[in-house]
């Protein structure tokens, strides 16, 4: 009881918890800022390095385009420059505008310029003569020059060089076109023009198409080329989201947020802006070197981003899971610790019951002890002051029989108090003296116990017998053989008129346990005292001395070594057997203490 | 006094309290009236006629039970609760007679309708006062059923 107690005491004092408590919540704040700071973290350098790459991409495409654009362009001016200068060509152009109707000379020219539209692709390539009337046009269809490149042609015939006419748009047929002017010189040494060439080039055939292909797949993408005319920016070529834009499509220079104003105002590399339509995007500007063109690779932001945004819910996701988690664990172990805390607590508080229970058990023994013992000392007290005014009267009065009887009680209920006194003594140690704990044999025992009574047992006949004497206990050895002392006492004191007196002790073995047992043939004991024999002061038969306490004393030994004791009798003139066990005694000696 | 002399049954462990309470009744020539057993049980079964008491010349209905309140066997409390829940028994007054000046022992005779209780005096002639006086009171002047 007291040991368990003690336990109960000690795993876990009230202030715990609520430390635990805070401490928990500490430990629970600390991971959940850890967990936010870390998805925190991860997401910004994800962004960072996803939007890095990203530009690197579009840097990337950017360069690619201005590359093959200037390709392009170089190329065009090669195929101009094979002609400028070219004496076979001026004399062949020359044979013609001179006799228009050989048919020999408009043939090979013909031919000549045909290979040049379809292998180089160029929409029409118009022969101009010296006054800029048009002789032969390929293919064959009546369009009139634009006043866009007649206005240039007398600067191109007077020049040397190849001129690049810039997308431009024909009145006649509202097309936007770019041309190549070649001025085609009489011949070596001489440069009085002889006429002109134009190329005639529908960026619709290639120089589009090509300009809109995207090398990835992506849903927002495009690239726009745009020049600058006097305070704004210019879009030479269709676009994606918006149609008819190509020299329609005209953006402030002021607008700086516009990727296209900044293009044309040469600025290169990255910039987040709004494009035409006023939404937010990432472009890569380039200019396009030996030309007034810019380039603009750009995507919408929400598609640059819907990677980043997908990756933010996947880590907010995944944030929360492990805060879930972290809270989980640590409510799991909170709980836990309010389950110890409510069991120790329940523990504590049913050995506290008990506890109270056993001492209040205790204060009734003790308040029955008081009682009883001033009872029974008083009774005495009474007989011998009674009995000393009775032998006063009778020593005067002579009557010497009368003064025997009188000494007689008084000696007798003197006697009867130094007994009381000595058990009460004998019963207020067990417990309190510390015991010395030995080996002994249940033979030792019982030879302690008949030191005492041997001489009462000799003078009735007794023949006591000893089943299993090697049997081992370890315990107090003269407690234990008090034990027998008492019980053999009580047995001899209550043989009756056996004739053949016997007492027999041993062991048994019941329901896994060691029981003892002293066992007599003597009177027995009824069935309604079999409780009663054991209390303290409790004579079942007042003429047969004692104090009453002798049982009640083995009792409180056996209950020493958390044991019980009982007895079992058929009822009076069947005799007794009085069975206790002694389990911390017993126990030690299994475990080979 | 008229009719039949007053049986007073003791009932009384100690010997020699038992003794004390015979010399006192012989000396007022009452001994011969007295009826002595040493336990709780036996009164009862003298009482009910029973166990060697069946003879009603030997054993006469006594006017007056003297119980002693620490018995063998059967509590002096419990011999009074019988005695006065048995509608046989219930008339005869039940004097207690004991060392025992507890309260609560008091307190239950009385609740358990002892007729009387007495404390054994511990001076000489203070016990043998007490008995006199128990004897003109309760043998003398105290009028009983029949």
């Amino acid at each position: 009881m007291n040991s368990l107690f003690r336990d109960a005491a000690q795993e876990t004092r009230p202030g715990d918890v609520h430390v635990t408590s805070y401490i928990l919540l500490l430990i629970f704040g600390l991971l959940a800022a850890g967990i936010i700071t870390l998805s925190y973290l991860y997401y910004h350098h994800f962004k960072a390095n996803y939007r890095k790459e990203y530009e690197k991409q579009l840097s990337a495409i950017a360069k690619l385009k201005v590359g093959e654009l200037t390709q392009w362009r170089t190329e065009r001016w090669g195929d101009a420059a094979v002609l400028l200068n070219n004496a076979a060509f001026s004399a062949l152009v020359r044979r013609f505008f001179e006799n228009p109707e050989a048919p020999e000379t408009a043939g090979l020219l013909r031919e000549w310029l045909e290979k040049y539209q379809t292998i180089f692709q160029y929409d029409q390539i118009f022969l101009l003569d010296a006054r800029s009337a048009t002789r032969m046009t390929i293919p064959e269809t009546l369009t009139n020059l634009t006043s866009v490149v007649s206005q240039r042609l007398p600067e191109v015939l007077q020049s040397d060089q190849v001129t690049f006419l810039d997308f431009y748009r024909d009145e006649t047929d509202h097309g936007v076109y770019l041309a190549i002017l070649v001025p085609i010189l009489q011949g070596l040494g001489s440069s009085q023009p002889l006429g002109a060439l134009v190329f005639r080039i529908n960026p619709k055939t290639y120089l589009y198409p090509f300009i809109k292909r995207w090398p990835t797949y992506s849903k927002t993408a495009e690239t726009l080329l745009v020049r600058r005319e006097g305070n704004e920016a210019v879009f030479l070529n269709e676009l994606r989201f918006a149609t008819n834009t190509a020299l329609n499509l005209r953006m402030s220079l002021d607008r700086v947020v516009s990727p296209a104003a900044q293009a044309v105002l040469g600025r290169e590399g990255i910039m987040e802006g709004f494009d035409y339509r006023g939404v937010r995007v990432l472009a890569a500007l380039s200019t396009i070197p030996d030309s007034p063109w810019s380039l603009v690779a750009r995507v919408d932001t929400t598609e640059v981003y819907a990677v980043v945004r997908e990756r933010r819910w996947l880590v907010i996701g995944m944030m929360v899971i492990l805060l879930f988690s972290a809270g989980a664990c640590v409510g799991l172990i909170w709980r836990q610790q309010r389950v110890r805390f409510y069991r120790d607590q329940a523990r504590l508080s049913s050995a506290l019951a008990q506890s109270a229970k056993e001492l209040q058990e205790k204060n009734v023994e003790l308040e029955r002890f008081l009682y009883t013992a001033s009872h029974d000392l008083k009774s005495p007290v009474v007989t011998v002051k009674t009995f000393l005014g009775y032998l006063g009267k009778d020593i005067a009065t002579g009557d010497t029989g009368r003064i025997e009887k009188d000494i007689q009680f008084i000696r007798s209920a003197t006697d009867t108090m130094a007994r009381l006194l000595d058990n009460l003594l004998d019963i207020s140690r067990i417990g309190r003296v510390v015991l010395v704990s030995v080996r002994v044999t249940l033979q030792e025992l019982v030879n302690d116990a008949l030191r005492a009574v041997s001489g009462r047992l000799a003078s009735q006949g007794v023949i006591l017998t000893v089943n299993d004497p090697a049997v081992l206990v370890f315990g107090d050895r003269v407690r234990l053989a008090e034990i027998f002392q008492n019980l053999i006492d009580n047995a001899v004191k209550f043989m009756g008129n056996q004739k053949e007196p016997r007492i027999e002790i041993g062991v048994e073995s019941r329901d896994a346990e060691t029981v003892f047992f002293v066992r007599d043939n003597g009177d027995g004991i009824d069935p309604r005292y079999h409780e009663k024999v054991f209390a303290l002061f409790e004579k079942l038969n007042p003429k047969i001395e004692g104090t009453g306490m002798g049982l009640a004393l083995v009792k409180r030994i056996v209950e020493l070594y958390d044991g019980r004791i009982w007895v079992e009798s058929k009822g009076t003139g069947q005799g007794a057997c009085f069975y206790f066990t002694l389990p911390a005694a017993v126990e030690s000696i299994k475990r080979g203490a | 006094m008229k009719g039949e002399p007053i049986v007073i049954l003791l009932v009384e462990d100690d010997e020699a309290h038992a003794e004390i309470v015979r010399r006192n009744f012989e000396a007022s020539h009452l001994a011969n009236r007295l009826i002595h057993v040493t336990d709780g049980q036996t009164a009862l079964d003298y009482l009910h006629r029973r166990n060697g008491f069946s003879n009603p010349e030997k054993s006469p209905r006594p006017g007056i039970v003297l119980l002693d309140l620490r018995l063998p066997k059967l509590d002096g409390m419990e011999v009074l609760k019988l005695i006065k829940a048995d509608p046989s028994l219930g008339t005869i007054p039940v004097v207690i007679l004991t060392t025992s000046r507890a309260e609560a022992d008091l307190v239950k005779a009385y609740d358990n309708h002892a007729n009387s209780y007495l404390v054994k005096p511990v001076d000489f002639g203070q016990f043998t006062e007490l008995m006199e006086t128990f004897g003109y009171y309760w043998l003398a002047w105290n009028q009983y059923p029949h």
